[in-house]
């Protein structure tokens, strides 16, 4: 990201942030609400245009070519964004055949079985819990073993069992040679040994730590 | 068999993904609906109701029938569905699922495209139990392959402008009002094109008086569902 500004009217919710995420890396943006870390996430995520700057991800100019960057993102921001009448299964293979994977059905089986989600793959979302809406979203997120994986607070509403396996994910990935951002509000992941930390302050990036 | 017999061209690929791509977003609309059916009873249920009351006001005889039965049906049509993509966007809205649309790597034409199809699909059938209802109440014989046609061609027209639309007002806290103030203006064309084939056709009067009109219905069709496609990237795209 290139000095990316974001403005909704008058109020600039992000001021000129510079961020460059490694390959391989783990990078945590901590904030309070507010600070403009989940816009930051949108931005990253092509959801939401930024009103100024430039961002690219591995190389490709994400304003101009913003479906060729989506093949390289996954993301799972606050809200689940699944169809709460379709099944845990329909709404993993309606993403799988969005991203044009090989056999859609056997990587909805191999993610559902990494997030334990096996038992639930016949059952409506709107059906589920919190937590299990969020692996669900995890699930999606990571389908296309895409190289940057953007999470917006992913801790929130997740129990025990759900954070440990989201942490092996994230680890998964910074083994494998891709990227992991992070946006949190809560200490825990800053804790858990990131690549570099930020800190989201009025729509202003400040390095928090680098390890 | 020549060498390259098995050599898929880059081309074909292409369409075939595409044609999956919209097959699965079109399914995913299909699936929704034969589950809640919301959208299609709403339709069906609101034009039957406007035009059972009008049937019950006017009390349509012969002339009368004739006279207004064509802007009854089409009104009642295009007023229903509105409320219809109503409630197509709360499913949309729902957990903000559009947005797992707007996270994939796909062109946004190809979701437009898949989401019109599947509002084209429900619009075309409550339209053909609208129109029973309407030849039930009126006493009026509308299965004219001319009336048909139009009909085709409103539920294209009305599902594209109304796809656009519904899109455009995601993000409005007042969707409800905004949607028809939206839409009714800008299908006005179609809507009088299809109220002017019905009168034509039911008044016994042959294809060519219906001719313009269909004509117009075409090129509304051409002209909104590409411009449709074109915004649709930038309205989703906030």
């Amino acid at each position: 990201m290139n000095a990316v500004t974001k403005r909704f009217g008058a109020a600039t919710v992000l001021d000129k942030v510079d961020l460059a995420v490694a390959a391989g890396s783990f990078t945590v943006i901590r904030g309070a609400n507010g600070s403009g870390k989940s816009t930051l996430l949108r931005i990253a995520a092509t959801l939401t245009s930024p009103t100024e700057g430039q961002i690219s991800i591995n190389g490709v100019n994400a304003l101009r070519h913003s479906a060729d960057a989506r093949r390289k993102i996954g993301a799972v921001m606050h809200s689940p964004m699944l169809y709460s009448d379709l099944t845990v299964r329909e709404n993993l293979a309606l993403f799988a055949t969005l991203c044009q994977l090989e056999n859609p059905q056997d990587r909805v089986e191999a993610v559902a079985s990494r997030l334990q989600l096996e038992a639930r793959l016949d059952e409506r979302v709107r059906g589920l819990s919190h937590g299990y809406r969020k692996r669900v979203a995890i699930a999606r997120s990571i389908i296309h073993t895409p190289n940057l994986l953007l999470l917006d607070e992913p801790e929130t509403g997740l129990d025990e069992s759900s954070l440990e396996v989201m942490l092996q994910i994230v680890e998964e990935w910074r083994s494998r040679g891709r990227s992991v951002l992070m946006a949190t509000h809560g200490a825990d992941f800053a804790t858990r040994a990131p690549d570099a930390a930020y800190t989201m302050n009025a729509g202003r990036l400040e390095h928090f730590e680098s390890s | 068999m020549p060498a390259d017999w098995n050599t898929s061209n880059p081309v074909d690929v292409r369409l075939t993904a595409s044609l999956s791509i919209i097959w699965a977003l079109t399914l995913k609309e299909l699936r929704i609906e034969s589950r809640n059916r919301d959208v299609a009873v709403a339709i069906v249920m609101f034009a039957s109701l406007v035009i059972a009351i009008f049937a019950i006001a006017i009390e349509p005889n012969a002339r009368t029938a004739l006279e207004t039965g064509p802007g009854v049906l089409w009104a009642a049509i295009t007023f229903a569905g509105v409320v219809g993509m109503t409630r197509a966007t709360s499913h949309e809205l729902e957990n903000d699922a559009v947005g797992a649309l707007m996270l994939a790597p796909v062109s946004r034409d190809l979701v437009f495209i898949g989401k019109s199809l599947g509002s084209f699909v429900f619009l075309t059938i409550a339209m053909l139990i609208v129109f029973v209802v309407f030849a039930f109440m009126f006493n009026l014989s509308i299965f004219h392959a001319e009336i048909l046609l139009v009909a085709l061609l409103a539920a294209i027209g009305f599902a594209s402008v109304g796809t656009l639309f519904s899109s455009l007002t995601f993000r409005v806290r007042a969707r409800e009002v905004l949607l028809p103030m939206l839409f009714l203006p800008t299908v006005a064309p179609l809507l009088f094109a299809a109220i002017r084939v019905t009168s034509v056709s039911v008044a016994g009067e042959t294809w060519s008086a219906s001719l313009p009109w269909i004509q117009l219905a075409v090129v509304y069709d051409v002209v909104f569902v590409t411009a449709s496609a074109l915004l649709f990237g930038y309205v989703l795209d906030d």
